[in-house]
């Protein structure tokens, strides 16, 4: 079926949690938040930090960073870097008091991801036991991986998460739920437990596969299927004369399937048939060796949902709503190339967060410790850089070993959205993050009585943010 | 290269302005703007202090282009979502062109009718038998407008 995910987006929750690779920040600072209620509300998202960086520098290069005016102080965005690899969990907890809905998908947390792109999502409702399972799993993946960030304000507001959530219970001991993730156990090896060894057809789609095609090769080998089904939409990244030759060494039945539009398709999905009975998994791995055939601690992390079903819905999952399915032969498998990653900008220094503190400060979390003669600057208004005092923390956790704290000098009165670290000569030496804001992020986690805020009551929430309104406010 | 030479015509003409009285309604009409993008007055101020920095020419395309076109765009589609009309959209830094809206070229102005009608009515032009005929205070319009 299809799923409005938009219109999960409403006034009457009080929690909005999500994991993503990709966020679009404008989307939600001007569309997406605005669909949510503007108190009361613990709205938390969480993407991979290279994503992240690259999204704020398009923004500044592209002019619209002057656009955002919600982030980090109505919704906490945080960059998770995770070792060499990627972020990669596409999970979104639409919930309130009495109920919750999870989605786990293929959508990032962007217009295309959302709105308006091929994805395919599972939900789960906390009103219903399998549903509920799921949650409850997803919740005790989430307790494992903000244990692993050492973000406080992440921390804080994942306790505040679960303090309005009192249906969001711990899994209970053999509880079992079809949420899965690659933090222990790689997401193949979870697919192939107690698969059968008569694996009638194998069907697979993902916009992305690796170079060696080692997971797909993998897939082969362990279910040795009648035949193998594998979709490719416009721009799927794969080496085409690579997956001609492994078809051909493995004398696989293959059958090749594109869409009747040229569409990019980002859905991913693989399946298992053994007869009229079928196994799938669905979620945020693509067909790559960092997705599926390794752990967290070696690859990327991932997030999806494994599921037994009959053969006959598995099979019409392949075939989106609005797209026919047309045979595409072995020969124009050559137009397909593998994915060129773009050069990553390189800074010797992660910049993790910076915070605004109560004595007009600016704190900051790095890493590794940068020399002493290290500054920070807002991005984009050349303003003068501030020195820093930095300390390099006793605390370590698998994600960082060597982390710092630093904080300004002096007070810090840019206006600027974003910060950098600069060195002595004033060269970018980190990528940017946006500054927190606390009091502001902590005053909407509560409730605005009406009393409190006098005419303000009588002003919408866009009004509220206008340049008179923040004037009003804080009269 | 034409629509560059057009608002540069504009921006000298704008001038004017200044010679009008302060009652005039040259001055409230031009001071209207919206949320998404700027009145007359707004851009006129914008385009001298963008101007006063010396650009090139290709700048002032990219500036313009940038500024009136893709963002003002991005702003609009946005402010209509979940209603996807977005034409192209900005994405990690490279420009996203969607075929679905489709694109109709041609007279796609949706205030054409609603302009004309107004025309009609304040008698710059008439229909005469079926024949659509700019009137003398229509003629005189046009040439204050562009002398």
């Amino acid at each position: 079926m299809t799923l409005a995910v938009h219109r999960l987006f409403h006034r009457q929750l009080s929690v909005f949690w999500a994991t993503t690779y990709e966020c679009d920040v404008v989307a939600f600072d001007e569309y997406f938040l605005g669909q949510l209620r503007q108190d009361a509300l613990n709205a938390t998202i969480l993407a991979d930090h290279r994503a992240l960086s690259e999204a704020w520098s398009a923004l500044i290069d592209t002019g619209q960073i002057a656009r955002l005016r919600r982030v980090n102080r109505d919704y906490l965005l945080h960059p998770v870097p995770w070792y060499g690899q990627s972020f990669h969990p596409k999970t979104y907890l639409f919930a309130n008091e009495q109920v919750g809905t999870l989605l786990v998908g293929s959508g990032n947390a962007t217009l295309a991801g959302l709105v308006n792109g091929h994805e395919v999502f599972s939900t789960f409702r906390s009103s219903d036991p399998v549903g509920l399972a799921a949650i409850c799993h997803w919740r005790d993946w989430m307790d494992q991986l903000v244990a692993l960030l050492d973000d406080q304000p992440v921390a804080s507001r994942w306790v505040d998460a679960k303090a309005r959530l009192p249906w969001l219970r711990a899994t209970n001991p053999g509880e079992r739920s079809l949420f899965v993730s690659n933090f222990e156990t790689p997401l193949i090896e979870q697919f192939l437990d107690g698969l059968g060894d008569r694996i009638t057809e194998l069907h697979v789609s993902a916009p992305f596969w690796d170079e060696r095609l080692a997971a797909l090769s993998r897939l082969l080998e362990a279910t040795r299927p009648g035949s193998v089904h594998l979709y490719l939409g416009k721009g799927s990244k794969i080496d085409g004369s690579g997956l001609r030759r492994l078809l051909e060494e493995r004398a696989a039945n293959a059958r090749l399937w594109t869409y009747s539009e040229p569409h990019f398709v980002h859905a991913k999905l693989v399946a298992a048939l053994e007869g009229e009975t079928g196994r799938l998994l669905s979620g945020s791995a693509n067909l790559s060796y960092v997705a599926l055939l390794a752990n967290a601690r070696a690859g990327n992390v991932e997030a999806g949902v494994l599921h037994d079903v009959d053969a006959a819905a598995v099979r019409s999952l392949f075939q989106p709503a609005d797209l026919e399915l047309v045979p595409l032969a072995p020969e124009e498998l050559e137009q397909y190339r593998k994915d060129e990653p773009r050069p990553e900008a390189a800074y010797p220094y992660r910049l993790l967060r910076a915070e605004r503190l109560p004595d007009g400060h600016l704190s900051l979390a790095a890493e590794p410790v940068p020399p002493d003669d290290t500054l920070v600057t807002g991005v984009g208004l050349g303003q003068a850089a501030l020195p820093l005092t930095i300390v390099a923390t006793d605390r370590s956790t698998t994600l960082y070993n060597h982390l710092a704290r630093a904080r300004t000098v002096t007070a810090w009165e840019s206006t600027a959205v974003l910060v950098e670290l600069v060195n002595a000569e004033g060269k970018p030496i980190s990528n940017r993050v946006p500054v927190d804001d606390p009091v502001a992020l902590e005053a909407v986690l509560r409730k605005r009585e009406d009393r409190d805020q006098g005419a303000l009551s009588e002003l919408g929430w866009d009004e509220l943010e206008t340049p008179v309104g923040r004037i009003l406010q804080e009269l | 290269m034409a629509g560059v030479l057009m608002l540069l015509a504009l921006f000298d003409r704008v001038r004017v302005t200044d010679t009008l009285p302060a009652d005039s309604g040259w001055h409230e009409i031009s001071r209207q703007g919206g949320n998404s993008q700027p009145g007359l007055l707004g851009f006129v101020s914008r385009f001298r202090s963008h101007l006063s920095q010396e650009p090139v020419l290709a700048d002032t395309l990219a500036w313009l282009v940038r500024d009136f076109v893709i963002t003002a765009h991005d702003r609009i589609a946005t402010a209509k979502l979940p209603d996807f009309t977005f034409r192209f959209r900005l994405e990690g830094g490279r420009l996203r062109f969607y075929d679905s809206p489709g694109i109709e070229f041609g007279l796609a102005d949706s205030r054409h009718s609603a302009l004309s009608s107004l025309g009609r009515d304040m008698g710059l032009w008439s229909d005469t038998g079926g024949v659509p005929r700019v009137t003398a205070a229509g003629r005189d319009l046009v040439k204050g407008a562009f002398e």
